[in-house]
């Protein structure tokens, strides 16, 4: 065997081994930052990191001055709700969302969100039945 | 349905179709064939370039029977956003896509040479399953139901976050890229087909640097975007419509690169058209990502089943299909070599980088479908940007590791003269790892990672500096976009652990110290009524420089949600990023009284007189898109000279503006009007800052005495002698008596009223109390009684509090290298497709 040859035999080991390494660590990468979809009663049952969807309570946004927060409320279909507490900037079309995901955890009576998402009715709507608007003027 | 674009469109498909069977048949026989399905391909580009046109047409005309026009435009648009109305929504992006992608067919035909008839074929049918997908979903559909009368007069409009300029021009580079990568897809096929497994790669890697250079710059364009209007301080979000645009593009580096080793080794075929493969059929899979809903839970680009879900499983189903069976035909067929290269050679290098491009894309594509994997053993779970950052991190490091020492490899071995330069480069490196640490880096890893960065940017620097001075320019696109490379990773460790963040609420005129910045909130400027409310901030730096930033926060007029933009100041060697939180209008100060006045009928308040002259129309354009009225009044008070004001009302669409005046002579004092009838000749206005203040309020019953200060009040009865509710007078007065040192006066305030309209309160001076005034407030029919406020200038006025804007403020380190890497990867891409060109004009026409 050529010199070469033995010496890509090695580098190919250690390669492999690299590989399986970081395969490994991105297989539990993974599974550790999964977060699930939750209700809000499950989410308040554990403080792990879960994501939780739900339309905004009208009316429920404000800006908590001495803690530097956005906190508002969310309400599921089940009627549950829960307050969640948000310390970057307040997204975009965020009133007008049809639905808001946070993904965060629950701590101390409040779900503290990391990342908010907020679903966009306007654009890509889907195929409706929309009734055609009579004319605005008489 | 609008018949004609339709039409066109079934047409389009119907002569597409035409011209893959005519080229299919041009295989055996081209003269007969090949004219045919050429002129046929001509006319379907004809048609969808017609159809396309009839869209933007009926776009820009408004015309709202078409459902699509009326969900994305409106009649206020301005014209460039109107335009981009054309991709606002999902059928309109789709025909973009066949629109460039028919296009792009045309040089295609052009210079695809032998392999036209077989890559033509292919490149066909990836149309064609995009024009399906819009037979389904028409974009010249009516509204469902729609009779004639019944056309909505405007639009939805278009999402405010989309009236930008970036995302004008965001969408058209981002479909050409993805419908450029049909191309390399098409010629892999054919070369498949004809057995050609080396020349492919020369024609159509022109075609893969046209896609790498495009989406690239398409997804950074979404990026700055995201940074410049969305105000969350970032410009990418792992999001997965993000990184469906990110992965084919993996793949097209991952293949730019292996046609180059392929062309220097003869090595990697396999490899190379897989990967030609892989990236068409990522894009495939990106548009079912993001279209078909499965994850419109996850996303901020958050999309809406569509209805075409289906259809969609049944491209991908296809192409998949298609191209494996193809691969696997020919598999055994095409010729490998095991390669003798030590280690340390260009070669080895090579396969690690696009190894690593290939492991990138692999852990962003499984990363953006765990939903879909997570679904498999539970419920759907998605993510977090953690795993991407953490996973990316090592990645990073050793392709920057290989980055910077590949341009000192030859290809079968270490270059022999780069020794000392290579030395240089690590001194170099090292050099900047100091500097580094001067500036507070601090963790190995960060250390180590920017040590890989700096020494891919020298590396390839010098190499660049090697080929210009050796004039062998052609050769300088590789290193040019390295060195991008290199500081685009820089920059996204500085931006992404080095920033820092603070937020504060500034009160008007209010100096706050944040991030050794000194800012103050001067309040809200909008000069004309369509502008967008901008909070002027001036910042002072610690060095003592000047500037002003104006973040925006305002109310969009169709879909009455408030909008926030941030504003940036660049500096050399950071941002100063401003976004907008919460704004309080503050509270003015209260009126100290309330007149309705009549063309020439003077009216008192305490001591002085107000006289309504009349309404003044001569200003009335001297704002543009709204009516400025200018309200004279006469002021005359004890002395002083009579004063003539004039504060302004100015409406627009949106309302009405009230301009005070200042009242000379009286510090804080202000003229405004609130109201005004123009028929009858009457206006309201507020007498505003004056001071005083209500000092007593209270309910009163007849009989019921008040004391204040000095004073007793008792109320007396009502005085109905002007009452008549029939002849549509509805006035009364409320009879006071005071008890002042002894004396008793009657003071009587009124209410003025008449049907229809708000009753006009007149309060009533004590008289010999220095303007102590009585008025009522309410009136409580029942049980007889009345709301009585004692208004007593003496008292301090009720302070104005000052509008104040809450603010989260953050510093962006070294953010400049991200766009500038990205100009050079760009500029590095340029001039290799320049090299690559005239590779085409090599290869025979016809087999």
């Amino acid at each position: 065997m050529s010199d070469h040859r033995k010496q890509r035999r090695l580098w190919y080991i250690a390669g492999g081994v690299l590989i399986v390494a970081f395969l490994a660590y991105g297989a539990t990468s993974f599974k550790t930052n999964l977060t699930p979809y939750v209700s809000f009663e499950e989410a308040m049952k554990s403080p792990r990191k879960v994501q939780v969807a739900g339309g905004l309570v009208p009316n429920s946004t404000s800006y908590v001055e001495d803690r530097e927060l956005l906190q508002f409320g969310m309400v599921e279909e089940s009627g549950e709700t829960l307050t969640v507490l948000y310390e970057g900037v307040k997204p975009g079309n965020f009133e007008e969302a049809t639905q808001i995901v946070a993904i965060g955890s629950y701590q101390n009576g409040a779900f503290h969100a990391e990342q908010l998402l907020v679903k966009c009715p306007s654009k890509y709507q889907g195929l409706e039945e929309d009734p055609a608007k009579p004319t605005s003027e008489a | 349905m609008y018949l004609p674009g339709t039409l066109l469109l079934w047409m389009a498909f119907l002569i597409g179709l035409t011209s893959t069977v005519a080229y299919a048949l041009s295989i055996r026989n081209p003269e007969r064939w090949r004219p045919v399905a050429r002129q046929a391909y001509g006319l379907m580009t004809a048609a969808v370039v017609i159809a396309s046109g009839l869209l933007m047409y009926l776009l820009i005309t408004h015309d709202y029977r078409l459902h699509y026009v009326w969900a994305y435009s409106d009649n206020f648009l301005p014209l460039h956003y109107l335009i981009s109305t054309f991709w606002g929504g999902q059928e309109g992006s789709f025909m973009l896509w066949i629109f460039w992608g028919v296009l792009l067919g045309l040089p295609l035909i052009r210079f695809a040479r032998s392999y036209e008839s077989r890559a033509m074929i292919f490149y066909n049918l990836t149309i064609l399953s995009l024009i399906m997908l819009l037979l389904r979903q028409d974009p010249f559909r009516f509204h469902e139901g729609l009779t004639a009368g019944m056309t909505p007069m405007d639009g939805q409009g278009l999402n405010p976050l989309l009236q930008n300029p970036w995302m004008v021009i965001h969408p058209p580079i981002m479909f050409i890229g993805y419908a450029s990568l049909a191309i390399p897809f098409a010629f892999a096929m054919a070369a498949l087909w004809m057995q050609k497994y080396d020349e492919w790669t020369k024609v159509s890697l022109p075609w893969v640097l046209l896609s790498l250079g495009t989406l690239g710059t398409a997804i950074m364009l979404g990026g700055y975007w995201a940074y410049e209007t969305l105000g969350w301080g970032g410009y990418w979000g792992w999001d997965p419509v993000e990184n469906a645009s990110l992965v084919p593009w993996l793949a097209t580096a991952a293949l730019t690169h292996g046609m180059l080793l392929q062309r220097g080794r003869k090595r990697f075929r396999r490899l190379n058209l897989v990967l030609a493969v892989s990236a068409y059929l990522l894009v495939v899979y990106a548009t079912f990502l993001t279209r078909s809903g499965v994850l419109g839970d996850f996303s901020v680009h958050s999309f809406v089943d569509l209805g075409i879900t289906g259809w969609l499983v049944f491209n991908m189903g296809f192409f998949l299909f298609a191209s494996i069976a193809l691969l696997a035909l020919r598999w055994r067929d095409i010729p490998t070599e095991v390669g003798d290269e030590p280690f340390v050679s260009r070669t080895i290098f090579f396969v690690v980088g696009i190894l690593l491009f290939i492991l990138i894309g692999l852990v962003v594509l499984f990363g953006t479908s765990a939903p879909l994997i997570s679904r498999l053993w539970g419920e759907p779970a998605q993510v977090g940007p953690e795993f991407y950052n953490a996973m990316g991190f090592w990645i990073a490091v050793v392709f920057a590791a290989v980055l910077g020492a590949t341009p000192f490899l030859a290809w079968g071995r270490a270059r022999k003269d780069a020794r000392g330069i290579f030395l240089a480069s690590l001194a170099v490196t090292a050099v900047g790892l100091v500097v580094a640490a001067l500036l507070d880096l601090t963790g190995w890893r960060a250390f180590v990672y920017v040590g890989a960065a700096l020494f891919t940017i020298v590396a390839n620097g010098w190499a660049v500096v090697d080929y210009v001075r050796s004039q062998r320019w052609r050769l300088t696109g590789g290193p040019v976009a390295h060195v991008g490379i290199g500081l685009m990773m820089l920059a996204f460790l500085t931006t992404g652990w080095l920033d820092q963040q603070g937020k504060a609420r500034l009160r008007q005129d209010q100096p706050v110290e944040l991030l050794g910045y000194t800012m103050t909130f001067r309040g809200v400027e909008k000069p004309t009524p369509e502008a967008r409310d901008a909070m002027v901030i001036e910042i002072t730096d610690e060095r003592g420089k000047n500037f002003v930033l104006k973040p925006r926060m305002w109310v969009n007029r169709k879909s009455n949600q408030l909008v926030a933009n941030p504003d940036i100041k660049s500096f050399l060697t950071s941002d100063l990023y401003l976004a907008p939180v919460e704004f309080d209008p503050g509270k003015e100060p209260a009126a100290s009284a309330r007149l309705m006045l009549t063309r020439n009928e003077p009216q008192s308040f305490n001591d002085w007189t107000l006289t309504f002259l009349g309404f003044d129309m001569s200003k009335q354009n001297s704002v543009p898109g709204a009516l400025t009225v200018g309200v004279g009044v006469r002021l005359e008070r004890p002395d002083a000279e009579p004063v003539d004001l004039e504060p302004t009302m100015i409406s627009t669409d949106e309302g009405v503006q009230a301009v005070a005046v200042d009242i000379p002579g009286v510090p804080g004092g202000r003229l405004r009007a609130t109201g005004m009838n123009v028929d009858s000749g009457m206006v309201r206005v507020e007498v505003l800052g004056l001071g005083g203040g209500i000092g007593r309020t209270a309910m009163m019953h007849k009989g019921e005495t008040l004391a204040y200060e000095n004073l007793k009040i008792t109320f007396q009865d009502f005085d109905m002698s002007d009452f008549d509710p029939e002849a549509g007078k509805i006035n009364f007065g409320v009879v006071f008596d005071v008890e002042m040192d002894g004396r008793h006066m009657e003071v009587v305030p009124t209410f003025r009223g008449s049907r229809g309209s708000e009753p006009e309160v007149t309060p009533a001076v004590v008289p010999g109390t220095g303007g102590v005034t009585l008025s009522p407030g309410r009136v409580d029919a029942e049980s007889g009684a009345v709301q009585l406020r004692v208004f007593d200038p003496t008292l301090p006025a009720a302070g104005p509090e000052p509008a104040s804007v809450v603010i989260d403020a953050s510093t962006k380190p070294l953010i400049g290298l991200v766009w500038i890497g990205t100009l050079l990867v760009i500029a590095g891409i340029g001039v290799a497709i320049g090299l690559r060109g005239k590779d085409i004009a090599s290869i025979p026409v016809d087999h």
